[in-house]
């Protein structure tokens, strides 16, 4: 085997099955499946499936009539009574929890009127809403009031037709915002790694050996596949997390989701585009930082010098939202330590002009090259040292040892 | 043809001269001695022939030329600074870094296990490294040196943390492996391993070769003041002793400037004194490590 490979196989399954490891895999997951039963947990509590009752004598709703499948999930009984006096009996008698009384001329007036005593299952007020509005539209014809009872189905589109928003393109923007808040996630929790990268060779004195045996750029080439692979796994593992939470989490807390969800190789591009280079770039600026130092907790406090930019640049997003087009937001957008952040955000809400696109991924990628070029000289320099860690000056004034 | 030939590097860091006018040459089937005390400039010596520093001048030649990658897998090095994955299985380690030097996955389990078993480790494959004692990660790192089957072996202390049963042990070895025509290279401050194994031996003091070749020849070269006699009755005084020690039932003479061994036995003979023994003094490597080092001399 190939012995860039066999150091990559070798450093993968090292970090894949420690158990700390396999915490930070899972901890993204369990927190979405608590976030998820959390919802779950208080839409039960704002259900109720106690009958309501009606106070409508002239017989103006009906009450039988078949509702969209999604609405008939929410279904719970609706008792009809000719007077309130009987509904309040009932609603005193615990019977019902709330009742609605319809006006005399419900058609040309819907306002009708709700009385409970403790609020009604939020269920039972959207099953009733529905209803009502599905008696209402009985005069249209079918195929109109099948549209009305769907409900708002926004598309918009940008000026110069690039870009266009609609329900079945939630994940054209929805997936780059999120694998921007995963990479985020992804960074933070694999920083250590490559921090580690030579520094746990350096501790353990295995880097004459290791060095002796194989060329710097191989050794550190294939510590890199096997960190990326530890690290592909986890956005892979997330990103399929999250997206499961989100589309079952969503239908949970009410938001209905499209029938068909389309995903358009632009955006797959995009993502290609941004979040590849990003990543290597940031692969390569830790493992520089790893190389180094003497210390896997010293290269942790210089770790901050990335992800600290980072993260910060989340505290933006309210602004980039309301000023997507800004020359800021533009500039942060564009630069590369908050790209891989703040461009998924301004691509999920803006057309993003394809050359500022362009100029983002080029400007990644020869960050992510300049960081493999500091990576190789600190590795280079800081070989043997392992009580002093390497100055940035020397990075570039050293000679070789 | 040397396997290694080293031709008056110099190596600074600095204002600091690590390595001034080092020449030496080790041939194959040969125990080399790289003595010196410590910061003499033997690690970094070591280090400039396997290419990790680059000389400010001189040469080196590893199997007749400069060292390429593809060499690399015929070197076997146990350097100074030492170690080994502290938090995985030993045959894990041991595999893996079998790999890293160029055998296939089976090749390096097949031949693991062997070593594992000629070490008396067998048994602790499973284990932790940083479960193991000093002494079994000492052989373990033994193993990493050896599994390869390297042509030229560079071993920095490797008898350090071994007892003298496991010393014996990888003495054993390293002498059936240059009987096989393996090169190797062994850098100590144990001085009467380098008597018993080396045949030539190079002493670097203060970054320069302060004495260099065959064992027996600079044994010889300090030689000559001082010999070693047992009589069979009291030992009269002579003339040109300048002072006696007994030492089991023999005594140590050592002898004034100028007077030789042969004027001595004269004496003794002239003095019909019965000789048992005779014998001219050679100093111990300890001796000569010490007189070069704190006297400065070279030869």
């Amino acid at each position: 085997m190939n012995r860039r490979w066999v150091i990559a196989r070798h450093e993968f399954t090292r970090h894949v099955f420690r158990k700390r490891y396999l915490f930070s895999l899972l901890s993204l997951p369990l927190m979405l499946l608590t976030m998820v039963g959390l919802i779950a947990l208080m839409i039960a509590i704002d259900s109720n499936e106690t009958p309501l009752g009606v106070v409508d004598p002239a017989r103006q709703l009906q009450l039988d009539l078949p509702l969209p499948e999604e609405d008939e999930r929410e279904r719970v009984d609706i008792l009809r009574f000719e007077t309130e006096t009987e509904a309040r009996a009932a609603l005193e008698a615990e019977e019902i929890q709330a009742y609605y009384v319809l006006p005399e001329n419900f058609a040309h007036d819907p306002a009708v009127q709700l009385v409970y005593f403790d609020e009604p299952g939020d269920n039972a007020t959207r099953y009733f809403r529905d209803l009502t509005l599905a008696n209402l539209l009985l005069q249209l014809p079918p195929e109109r009031a099948a549209r009305a009872m769907e409900g708002i189905n926004l598309s918009a589109t940008t000026p110069d037709n690039e870009r266009s928003f609609s329900p079945e393109k939630l994940l054209d923007t929805v997936l780059p915002a999120l694998t921007s808040f995963v990479f985020l996630f992804v960074v933070f929790s694999a920083a250590g790694y490559f921090i580690a990268i030579v520094a746990e060779e350096k501790e353990n004195r295995t880097i004459e050996y290791l060095t002796t045996s194989i060329p710097s750029g191989v050794f550190i080439s294939g510590k890199i596949l096997g960190l990326i692979g530890v690290s592909a796994l986890q956005i892979a593992v997330w990103l399929a997390f999250a997206l499961a939470a989100l589309l079952l989490g969503l239908p949970l807390a009410g938001v209905e989701l499209p029938e068909t969800l389309t995903l358009a190789p632009t955006t797959l591009l995009f993502m290609a585009a941004i979040f590849v280079p990003a990543y290597v770039m940031v692969v390569a600026l830790l493992t520089a930082i790893g190389a180094a130092v003497t210390e896997t907790s010293e290269g942790q406090q210089f770790a901050a010098l990335i992800t600290l930019p980072m993260s910060m640049s989340f505290y933006l997003f309210a602004y980039i939202l309301s000023n997507p087009n800004s020359p800021l937001a533009i500039a942060l957008s564009m630069f590369p330590i908050t790209a891989p952040t703040l461009m998924p955000i301004r691509w999920a809400i803006t057309a993003v002009p394809i050359w500022q696109i362009a100029a983002t991924s080029a400007g990644l990628t020869l960050a992510a090259l300049a960081g493999f070029w500091l990576a190789a000289r600190a590795l280079e320099l800081g070989l043997l040292r392992f009580e002093k860690r390497l100055k940035l000056r020397e990075l570039f004034t050293r000679r070789s040892a | 043809m040397a396997t290694v030939d080293v031709e008056n590097i110099r190596k600074t860091f600095g204002a600091q001269v690590a390595v001034d006018a080092v020449s030496f040459e080790v041939h194959p089937g040969e125990i080399f001695g790289l003595l010196g005390p410590n910061g003499a400039g033997k690690t970094t010596t070591i280090r400039v022939v396997l290419d990790i520093f680059k000389p400010e001048s001189g040469r080196v030649a590893v199997f007749g030329g400069p060292l390429t990658n593809e060499n690399k897998d015929r070197i076997g090095y146990m350097p100074e600074e030492r170690g080994l994955y502290q938090d995985q299985t030993l045959e894990r380690v041991l595999y893996y870094l079998a790999e890293i030097k160029g055998l296939s996955g089976s090749e390096a389990k097949r031949r693991t296990q062997g070593w594992l078993e000629r070490f008396d480790l067998a048994e602790h494959r499973r284990k932790k490294v940083k479960d193991l004692s000093k002494g079994m990660q000492q052989k373990a790192q033994l193993i990493t040196t050896l599994v390869h089957e390297p042509e030229l072996l560079i071993v920095d202390e490797p008898f350090s943390g071994l007892d003298p049963v496991n010393t014996q042990m990888v003495k054993n070895i390293l002498k059936e492996l240059a009987q096989k025509g393996v090169t190797i290279i062994m850098c100590t401050h144990q001085m009467h391993q380098v008597e018993e194994m080396c045949d030539r031996i190079l002493l670097v003091n203060k970054g320069a070769g302060v004495l260099y070749g065959k064992l027996a020849d600079i044994r010889r070269q300090f030689s000559g003041h001082a010999v070693n006699v047992r009589t069979g009755g009291p030992l009269p005084d002579l003339p040109g002793v300048v002072e006696r020690t007994a030492q089991n039932g023999t005594t140590h003479l050592a002898l004034a400037e100028g007077h030789t061994p042969q004027q001595v036995l004269a004496d003794l003979l002239k003095q019909q004194v019965l000789v048992e023994q005779f014998e001219i003094a050679v100093p111990s490597l300890d001796e000569i490590f010490i007189e070069v080092v704190s006297g400065g001399k070279d030869r």
